[in-house]
């Protein structure tokens, strides 16, 4: 047995179902979220920057991870958006109180989406993961401003001076792929997940899915991402 | 692991070796701590404790109470199947000498539980055929037999003394012997489905330790000067005490007084606040702190038997059984008055015995004068005891003798709650539901090793029982316990089929309580093993041992002519996904499950069963609180994030590289996968390939070593400077409070010195680690490794100050992703190529177990050097060991209780019992001691327009039409508008979405004409085997009203 969420017993998983599908149907204001139909114990969102935040403007792409003791342990968020915040360690990882501590399981997930997005308003140093970014919030506000929205400017815009566009298609996202034997699968950030395009446009988004969809391993459809692929690298 | 893994730590004299130990009844006549002990080992004063051995025991018990059990000599009398059961685990246990006393010979009604007897023992003295067998559990613990009689200078030579079988008299006037002359006594008894346990440990009995738990400590936020004074705790965590704990306290800043104060006892307020002593003449309290618990030791007087039998104190084991305890009391007296009078127990199922014997009853408790006396007698209660007294049945004997023998441990150790005094338990739900008497017939003796069974069941169950097929999950302790009650019960003994897998091979560490395996068996498979120890002991069980593990991938194996041929389950797992697993597969066979863990002392059953019960995964504990990522990496406050920390280093450095290395040189597709990973990640995969393979690559031990020191120098210095760098000890947070407080410990980086006996431990596991990875040969030299130590240079670090921004914004953007992108170019250029062979990477698994292998080594010095770091308190290498290894505790005397209780759910499956209170969920922890049944759980019932359903009902769908073609999703999904009015808004397989109300329309369209299966394989990216005959869909339904409705789960058959 691999991860195991395909122990979840039933209630669970339709707790789940329900979970996600109300959250696709409504999402919070704000943010996107993209079920995964081969896992759906594995959610990719697109969060708004807040406005007057230093990432407003930026849309930031984060994966929530359920594990096997879901709901009676929080899920895991990553961000896959590289993203300058004294909570959000150089791999992605988010430490959040009510991602530990004070996590309860009636929670949910839109508690869950809420609160990540609230941390982009009230970042709290004192649980620093980006010591860097903690000490600059707590000494020297300016700066930590100015490297975030730099940082915010480079990786979750769409290009220079561009707006951001994150896919439309919101009732049905970009499909994370299973590299199997995967090199860095401790590393979980984005292990699982394929970048998505973002800054293509509404068209340009449903086409992504829709060639997701119809052969993920096809060797056609390998070559054509990796072309995003580089595209996407060199927007970092 | 050596071949003889028990030799290592033996420590024999000259004087022990002289005579052999297969002593009868004048063997000890010299003192028992001169017992020779013919080749083996012995405990006593002198003998260290085999940590290798007494591991998963040790953490129970601790080193105090090994030690002072292995200079106990302990007698058990009587070696039918209690006191067999009983010397088993104490053997196991390891007292300094166990001495088994009988002077009966071995019957046919011993052999339905005595499993050290076999048919071509009867006839001979039980103790003597049992002693050589007995002595194999252990060769620390010296084993001898003695058939003599219980004389009062016979006795002196012991510290516990254990009846069972004993007559009243016997007892009353041991009793008496060992009250005075200071010796524990306890009296073990079971009649059919009673048990009774008693102890006297005198009238000075100290318990060191009254409930076995870890203490507790909590870090302060406040405390007030005041009489009494309050103290606050962090709201990171409730404290966990109880009014009435004594605490202590360390590293309070300005009330000092209270830093290593004498214990003072603590009441209560709330979850993170209590009071203590008057504080008002103390210094003002400024900031931290911890509060510890202290563990006070407690004395209690036992009263003697002959006192206690008038004025009894009871143990409750079931508030559902309120009166029972002194009903049995009387009981129990009455078949001792029954036996003397007619030298003989009462005929099982005999009426006129049984009148006779409510009357004997009758009499006893009219002559009673103490408190023990009955207002009324339970005749029907009293009448069955009499009925099935003469029964002997193995898992009342596992669950008693369980105990019992923890007794054993108490009494030695002083470590836990004795019995207080009388213990009675009864297991009558297994008999027949409809209360309808047996004949006397039925359970008359027929000469046969399960004569002591059907004198309580009659021969109905027992042909049930041998035609039985059972899965056995697992064959570890509960596996062992589980596959001895099989055999002794005659489980599968006839047409029926044990099938037991485990996957694993048995370690040392396992000897201690898995007690079908020997010395010589270790790395041996476990059920091989166990298959073949149980057939020894009831050479008519039908037993098939296999190796697999469960789960999807041998679904194939354990198919559906598998699990259709089966009658039951029994689960003797280790962890819960596997439990859950097992649950499910129960669930959809519709399979009574028996379920059962250990941890420590504390043990649990239960049972489900199909169309009554809730199942395993219905209810569930709480998973253990993960540590927060920040707290591991920068914020440790508990040896426990050390540890942990160490754990991920360990992964980190002796592990990860060196996979993805491998990878990289050994898997063609290694490259592609890693660039189309997301941002920086493929160039931090392939820097971390290129760090392992060429700047770290060490091409000799000096290399090693150096690398080992700059590491140190790296993890315990030059981090924790950056660290301070970034948040100085003085540093403020936002609200002004000093930022290093309350949980967040502040960091002082070491320096590296040679003299320091830790920094070198860790260098020499750390050196010897990195150089398994590559292959290089490792040394134990420490002259050596100090040596090339003064020839390292290490570099000198500066912290890093933030990096300043000095180009514009888009100046920035190019230059970084240009320099990422010829970065990632340089790395494939500059990697070795996959034809270097002379790269022999060797990922290391931990293996906490193993003393030679440097893994704990390294977890222990660098777990206790960050510890420094932060001012933590250091852990030994056994605590360390504990947390690291994330070790269950375990002892033979909670597994071998629990599995007695699982053992009788299983006479009840068999027998079919319908009724939800005929069956029994139990809980116990032997430490307190506490004990609690429960009836299970009914199946919760949920409803659809009228229709109740559990979670054992199913929708059955035929998938394969007439035509011969496979549904539709379309037709799926009429099918369920058209036939059961439900809607589907959602349908899943697994963690699979086959289809949702939000899905988008193209892919919808695409998806309705295409048949499930096709869907499924598509959606999962999995292949369905042929061994698949069905699949399992979870559905989401509105009803007509579009309410949304709870439905039962699909069972879709495809073949």
């Amino acid at each position: 047995m691999n991860s195991n969420v395909e122990n979840l017993p039933p209630h669970v998983l339709r707790l789940v179902y329900k979970e996600v599908s109300a959250l696709a149907a409504d999402p919070p204001e704000g943010i996107k979220v993209y079920p995964s139909e081969e896992d759906i114990t594995e959610l990719h969102t697109a969060i708004e920057g807040p406005e007057g935040t230093p990432f407003a403007g930026g849309i930031f792409r984060m994966r929530l991870v359920l594990g096997k003791d879901f709901p009676a342990v929080p899920p895991k968020g990553y961000f896959l958006t590289k993203i300058f915040h004294p909570n959000v360690g150089h791999k992605g990882e988010i430490c959040v109180n009510v991602l530990k501590k004070d996590w309860k399981a009636e929670l949910g997930l839109r508690h869950v989406l809420l609160t990540i997005k609230c941390l982009l308003i009230h970042p709290n140093p004192e649980s620093a993961l980006n010591e860097e970014a903690g000490r600059l919030l707590l000494e020297d506000y300016a700066e930590y401003e100015s490297r975030a929205r730099l940082l915010t400017e480079i990786h979750a815009m769409a290009g220079p001076g561009g707006t951001s566009v994150a896919p439309q298609d919101t009732n049905d996202g970009p499909q994370p792929k299973k590299h199997a034997g995967d090199p860095t699968k401790r590393a979980g950030p984005s292990a699982a997940a394929v970048p998505v395009a973002l800054g293509n446009g509404a068209s340009g988004a449903s086409t992504t899915s829709s060639s997701n969809s119809s052969n993920s391993s096809s060797n056609s459809t390998a070559g054509k991402k990796k072309v995003r692929k580089k595209r996407a690298l060199r927007r970092l | 692991m050596s071949s003889s893994p028990l030799s290592k730590k033996r420590r024999l004299s000259g004087t022990e070796t002289k005579t052999e130990s297969h002593c009868s009844s004048n063997s000890l006549a010299t003192d028992l701590s001169h017992t020779p002990a013919n080749g083996m080992a012995k405990n006593g004063s002198d003998a260290e404790i085999d940590e290798g051995l007494y591991s998963r025991q040790l953490y129970v018990l601790g080193h105090d109470a090994m030690r002072r059990m292995q200079n106990s000599n302990v007698l058990i009398c009587g070696a039918r199947g209690l006191g067999v059961e009983i010397a088993k685990n104490v053997i196991l246990g390891g007292v300094r000498s166990v001495t088994v006393q009988d002077q009966g010979v071995a019957e046919w009604r011993d052999l339905s539980s005595q499993f050290y007897l076999r048919e071509e023992d009867l006839g001979m003295n039980r103790a003597e055929v049992s002693q050589p067998r007995l002595a194999e559990l252990n060769n620390y613990v010296p084993v001898t037999s003695y058939t003599g009689a219980l004389t009062e200078d016979y006795l002196a030579k012991f510290h516990v003394v254990v009846l069972t079988n004993s007559s009243l008299e016997e007892q009353q006037q041991v009793g008496d012997m060992c009250h005075n002359k200071g010796i524990k006594l306890i009296i073990a008894d079971t009649r059919g489905l009673f048990g009774q346990l008693f102890c006297d440990f005198g009238e000075e009995m100290m318990v060191q330790d009254t409930n076995g738990e870890q203490p507790l400590s909590a870090m302060i936020s406040m405390i007030t000067k005041d009489n009494s004074g309050v103290v606050t705790c962090l709201d990171e965590a409730r404290h966990g005490f109880e009014s009435g704990d004594f605490v202590t306290f360390t590293e309070v800043q300005g009330m000092t007084e209270l830093n290593g104060c004498q214990p003072v006892e603590i009441k209560v307020l709330g979850p993170y606040t209590f009071s203590i002593c008057d504080t008002s003449s103390f210094t003002e309290y400024v900031r931290g702190g911890i509060v510890s618990q202290v563990k006070m030791p407690k004395k209690i007087a036992f009263k003697s038997l002959s006192s206690s039998m008038a004025e009894p104190d009871f143990l409750m084991t079931d508030f559902a059984k309120f009166d029972r305890p002194g009903q049995l009391h009387l009981g129990f007296q009455a078949i001792h008055a029954f036996q003397k009078k007619h030298s003989r127990l009462p005929v099982p199922w005999k009426e006129a015995d049984g009148e006779e014997f409510l009357s004997l009853a009758k009499e006893i408790n009219s002559a009673q004068l103490g408190s023990a006396k009955l207002e009324e007698l339970d005749e029907a209660l009293i009448k069955k005891v009499s009925y099935i007294a003469a029964g002997d049945l193995a898992p009342v004997n596992a669950f008693i003798g369980g105990l019992a023998a923890q007794e054993v441990m108490k009494a030695c150790t002083g470590k836990f709650m004795p019995i207080l005094q009388w213990m009675y338990f009864d297991a009558l739900e297994c008999l027949g539901e409809e209360d309808s008497m047996l004949t006397e017939e039925d359970c008359a003796p027929r000469n046969c090793r399960y004569d002591g069974q059907i004198s309580v069941f009659g021969t109905k169950l027992q042909d049930a029982l041998a035609k039985q097929c059972y899965f056995l999950v697992g064959a570890g302790a509960i596996g062992c316990e589980l596959l001895k009650n099989f055999a002794m019960i005659g489980l599968a003994a006839g047409d029926g089929e044990v099938i037991v897998t485990d996957m694993d091979t048995i370690e040392k560490s396992n000897l201690n309580r898995q007690f079908l395996f020997r010395p010589s068996d270790v790395t041996k498979m476990k059920s091989d093993t166990a298959a073949a120890a149980v057939k020894q002991m009831n050479p008519s069980i039908r037993i098939t041992a296999h190796q697999n593990r469960v789960g999807p991938d041998t679904e194939r194996v354990y198919d559906d002519d598998f699990f259709e041929s089966l009658n039951g389950v029994a689960n003797a797992l280790d962890n819960v996904d596997a439990r859950m697993y097992m649950d499910r597969r129960c669930v959809y066979y519709r399979k009574p499950l028996l379920e059962s863990g250990t941890l420590g002392t504390k043990g649990n059953v239960q049972v489900v069963i199909p169309f009554l019960t809730e199942s395993y995964s219905s209810s569930q504990d709480p998973p253990e609180k993960s540590i927060p990522i920040c707290t591991l990496k920068n914020f440790p406050n508990a040896i426990e994030h050390t540890l942990q920390w160490a754990r991920d280093e360990f992964e980190g450095l002796f592990k990860q590289p060196s996979e993805n290395a491998m990878q990289y040189l050994t898997d063609s597709k290694f490259m592609e996968r890693t660039l189309k990973l997301t941002g920086a990640q493929p160039v931090e995969v392939l820097e971390a390939v290129y760090k392992c393979l060429v700047t770290d690559y060490p091409h000799s031990w000096k290399d090693c070593v150096t690398w080992a020191r700059n590491h140190w120098q790296c993890q315990y210095n030059n981090n924790i400077r950056q660290l301070l760098h970034n948040f100085p000890p003085d540093q403020l947070t936002s609200s002004g409070a000093p930022f290093w407080s309350g949980p967040k410990r502040c960091p002082h980086p070491l320096e590296f010195s040679n003299s320091n006996e830790l920094h070198i431990d860790y260098i020499m596991a750390a050196a010897n680690l990195f150089a398994q990875t590559y292959g290089v040969q490792g040394s134990n030299d420490r002259t050596g490794v100090l040596k090339i130590l003064q020839e390292v240079k290490v570099p000198t670090f500066t912290p890093r100050s933030g990096v300043k921004i000095h180009v514009s914004d888009q100046e920035l953007q190019s230059s970084n992703s240009s320099i990422d992108d010829s970065r990632l170019e340089e790395l494939k250029a500059q990697l070795p190529t996959h034809e270097s062979s002379h790269f022999k990477l060797c990922p290391i698994e931990f293996e906490k177990d193993d003393d030679t292998n440097f893994h704990m080594d390294f977890i222990v010095a660098a777990s206790n050097l960050r510890a420094e770091n932060y001012s933590i308190p250091p852990a030994d290498r056994h605590k360390s060991k504990l947390i690291a290894g994330k070790i269950i505790p375990a002892i033979a005397t909670t597994t071998s209780a629990v599995v007695g209780l699982v053992c009788l759910e299983l006479f009840k499956i068999v027998q079919g019992h319908k009724k939800l209170e005929s069956y029994k969920n139990g809980f116990m922890n032997l430490a307190l001691p506490f004990f609690a049944f429960s009836e299970p759980i009914a199946a919760p019932k949920h409803k659809y327009y009228e229709i109740d359903w559990t979670l054992w009902d199913r929708f059955e769908v035929t998938g394969l039409q007439p035509s011969g073609e496979e549904m539709t999703l379309r037709q799926f999904l009429d099918y369920f508008k058209n036939e059961h009015k439900l809607e589907i808004t959602m349908l899943s397989q697994g963690v699979s979405m086959l289809y949702s109300f939000f899905m988008n329309a193209a892919k919808l369209k695409e998806r309705l004409d295409l048949p499930m299966t096709e869907i499924v394989t598509k959606v999962s990216k999995k292949k369905l085997g042929k061994h698949v005959k069905a699949l399992v869909f979870e559905l989401c339904c509105n009803d007509l009203t579009d309410q949304d409705v709870e439905v039962p789960y699909v069972r879709y058959t495809i073949r």
